[in-house]
Formats: structure tokens, C-alpha cells, sequence
């Protein structure tokens, strides 16, 4: 009996000792692949700045985004509060997409994977001006 | 008629400060504002044709300009150079006191270059030749006037009327009434301003300018008597932004001249183009 129990608790540490290396294991897995995913995952936007000849304007601007990722999945890049969509991509790890960018403010753009719904980059593009925004009827006025 | 009109001025002037001191902050945003300035350095290539004959640039230094452009506000007082037109090269900067202000025009007191004038030694200089029929030619300074400009402003577009006496400021006798519409279009990051202009000068602005006096005349040139012509103007001048402190301007003018001024031995032409491209850095 004793020899049974000592048996008993020898096999029950075993195995809470397995779960407790297989999760660790598993854990520090993902999280790696998470770092991995999202420290080699880039996101970028040319041109950055878009540049108006008065503030308060609207900007035009033909920009790329260019995304990269370590692993092939399916991605999208959202405008960030708007949620519209610019583009998406089936098992792809990159890709650049140019679109038509029209603000008079700085709009941020996000890559989100479509597996893990996640946002695995931002980036953004500005939008600056010459002249400072004047009433109606002095902008015939240069100040 | 000088007089006269010194004294419509003053009269206005008057009527004006005091209808200013009932309502000393206007409610115009313009008198909100007591001082703001602002300057540029422009850099242009210039092509122009004038209606005189032999004022025509042919050296490459002669269509690069360099100018700096200031702007001042304070109280009422202003100094513009108008950026948005060809000519602001040539002509120069306004100089003005707000009169009346209000939400949809406004009437100012003010005093500019109407015309450019033209010393024919220099002409000749600068061609690097002789023009026989500029020789001896009395120089024609350039028609600085005082007047009171009415100005009109739309949603995307402004009517300005002129009426300036020439005499008080420089010698070219007599008077100008100078009307000038512009209408911005805006496609992406362009300004794009057509602008259409209608000039009256009157008959000594003219004779001042095209007219053989008895003095001048020479085998070439008889004496001739110039009487008031029309001007109309005809411009698409387009601004983009380069970057936050440079601008990209292209623009084109047309002037025609109607009235007997084509009869003068000097004028080569009744018309005259202007085409300027260049960048204006914005301090």
C-alpha cells in the first residue's frame, strides 16, 4: 500500500510536472512567436508627410504602403478610426499598395492580422502646410 | 480734378474715422488683428514682351529674377505684395489704409505702381545695342498713383475696383481706373486663380508714355499725341506646394491695349505677354 502510494505520488508529480513544462514550454513558445511576429513586422508609408498650401485644406497625395511580416497569414490595412479598409491579402508575408490619400488632417493606417485579429503595426501620414489658415476674406491677403 | 479728388479722399478719410470711432473693433477679422507680417524670397525665370520697341530680354540674365516679397499688417495699414499675380515682379507692393471693412468688402485708401516706366539708356544697355528709334528718348518713370480701391470678395472669388490719380506721386500726369476680378480654383493641391483685368488710363497717362513731344522728336520719330486707352488683361497664375516653405508658381499674362497708342513710333505692338515660372521660399 505504501508502495502503492509512494508509486501513486511519484507518477502524480510526474504528471503535474509534465503540465507544468509543457505549458511553460507552450507559453514561452507563443511568446516568442509573438515577438518574432510583431518586432520584424514592418509598416510603412511614403510619402509620410503630405503638404497643403493652406492649413485646413484638404491634402492630396499618391502614398504607398509598403508591410512586411515574418510569417505568410491573411493581413489587412484599416485607416484607424474610420475602419475603412485600403487593402487585404490571402497567405501573403508582404506586399505595398498605393491609394489616394485626401486629408486636411494626419490620418493613421494599421496592418491587422485577419487570423489572430490583431494590429501588428501603425503608421501614419501628416499633413502640413505653407500658410496658416486665415478668414475668408483675407486669403486674398497673404497673411 | 486733382484737387477735387484730394478733397473726395478727405472728405472720405473723415466720414471714415469717425464711423471707426462708433465702431472702434470693427467686426471684420482683419482689425482683430493689430500686427502680422510676413516675407518670401522668390526665384523666377521671366519672359515678357512690352509693347515699346526694343524693350525685349534676350540675355539669359535678363529672364532671372530674384526678389524678396514683404508683407506687413498693423492697425488698419497694410503693405501687399499680391503673389498671386504675374506682374508683382515688375510692379511691386501695395501700399494701404483700410477705410471700411466689412464682411463682404471692403474700401481702402490706396497707393501703387500702375505702370512700369522705362529709361531708354538703360533699354539700350541692357540689349547691348543701339535702338535708333529710343535714342534721345526722354526717360518715362514709373506711374506711381494714390487712390481709393473698392474690393468685393466672394466665396472663391474678388472684384477690386481702383480709381487713382497719378499726379501727387510721380510725374506722369492724370488718372487710372483699374478693375481686376480673380476667381481661385482649387484642383488638389493647386491654387489656380484666372483673373481678368480692365484698365482706363486717361489721355496725359498715355501721351506721358507713348507720346512724341517736340523735344524727342528726331529722322524717326514725329511728334505724336497720345490720347486715353483701354487695357484688358488675361491671366492663369497656379501655385503648389513644394514643401512646408517652398511654393511652386507658374503664370501667364496677356495684356491688349485699345486707342490710338499703336500709332505712336515706339510702340512696336498692341500687345504684350508675360510668362513666369519659378519658387518662393515663405520665411
Amino acid at each position: 500500500m505504501y508502495f502503492k502510494l509512494g508509486n501513486g505520488t511519484a507518477w502524480l508529480k510526474l504528471v503535474i510536472l509534465s503540465v507544468f513544462i509543457l505549458m511553460t514550454t507552450n507559453t514561452i513558445a507563443q511568446e516568442n512567436n509573438q515577438n518574432i511576429l510583431t518586432s520584424t513586422t514592418t509598416l510603412s508609408a511614403t510619402p509620410a508627410n503630405c503638404v497643403a498650401l493652406h492649413q485646413g485644406r484638404k491634402c492630396y497625395a499618391s502614398v504607398y504602403l509598403l508591410w512586411q511580416v515574418p510569417q505568410q497569414g491573411d493581413f489587412c490595412i484599416y485607416q484607424k478610426v474610420s475602419n475603412k479598409i485600403i487593402q487585404c491579402w490571402k497567405n501573403s508575408k508582404g506586399s505595398q499598395v498605393l491609394f489616394e490619400f485626401e486629408s486636411s488632417e494626419k490620418l493613421e493606417y494599421q496592418l491587422v492580422s485577419i487570423d489572430k485579429n490583431i494590429v501588428l503595426a501603425e503608421t501614419s501620414v501628416d499633413v502640413s502646410w505653407v500658410h496658416k489658415a486665415t478668414p475668408r476674406k483675407r486669403r486674398w491677403r497673404l497673411f | 480734378m486733382y484737387k477735387k479728388l484730394m478733397f473726395l479722399l478727405m472728405i472720405i478719410l473723415s466720414v471714415s474715422s469717425s464711423a471707426n470711432d462708433k465702431k472702434p473693433l470693427n467686426e471684420s477679422t482683419v482689425f482683430n488683428k493689430t500686427f502680422s507680417w510676413q516675407a518670401q524670397a522668390g526665384f523666377s525665370l521671366q519672359h515678357s514682351t512690352n509693347i515699346i520697341e526694343g524693350i525685349e530680354r534676350e540675355d539669359l540674365g535678363n529672364y532671372f529674377n530674384i526678389s524678396i516679397l514683404l508683407d506687413f499688417y498693423y492697425k488698419g495699414f497694410f503693405i501687399q505684395s499680391d503673389h498671386r499675380r504675374a506682374d508683382t515682379h515688375t510692379l511691386g507692393a501695395e501700399l494701404g489704409y483700410q477705410l471700411i471693412v466689412e464682411d463682404d468688402w471692403e474700401l481702402d485708401i490706396i497707393n501703387k505702381s500702375y505702370i512700369a516706366g522705362f529709361d531708354p539708356v538703360n533699354v539700350m544697355e541692357i540689349a547691348d545695342k543701339n535702338i535708333p528709334i529710343l535714342e534721345g528718348l526722354k526717360t518715362r518713370d514709373t506711374a506711381d498713383g494714390i487712390g481709393l480701391r473698392y474690393s468685393r470678395y466672394f466665396e472663391e472669388s474678388i472684384f477690386s475696383l481702383d480709381v487713382a490719380a497719378l499726379a501727387p506721386l510721380s510725374n506722369v500726369n492724370g488718372w487710372v481706373i483699374d478693375a481686376f476680378y480673380s476667381h481661385i480654383v482649387p484642383y488638389r493641391n493647386w491654387d489656380i486663380y484666372i483673373n481678368a483685368g480692365l484698365t482706363y488710363y486717361s489721355d496725359s497717362v498715355i501721351d506721358y508714355y507713348v507720346g512724341i513731344d517736340k523735344n524727342e522728336i528726331s529722322p524717326l520719330r514725329e511728334e505724336f499725341t497720345a490720347h486715353h486707352a483701354l487695357r484688358t488683361q488675361f491671366e492663369v497664375f497656379a501655385q503648389h506646394p513644394i514643401s512646408k516653405s517652398w511654393i511652386f508658381n507658374i503664370g501667364l499674362s496677356q495684356n491688349y491695349y485699345f486707342g490710338d497708342i499703336g500709332d505712336s513710333p515706339i510702340v512696336d505692338r498692341e500687345n504684350a505677354t508675360q510668362i513666369m515660372m519659378g519658387v518662393l521660399y515663405v520665411f
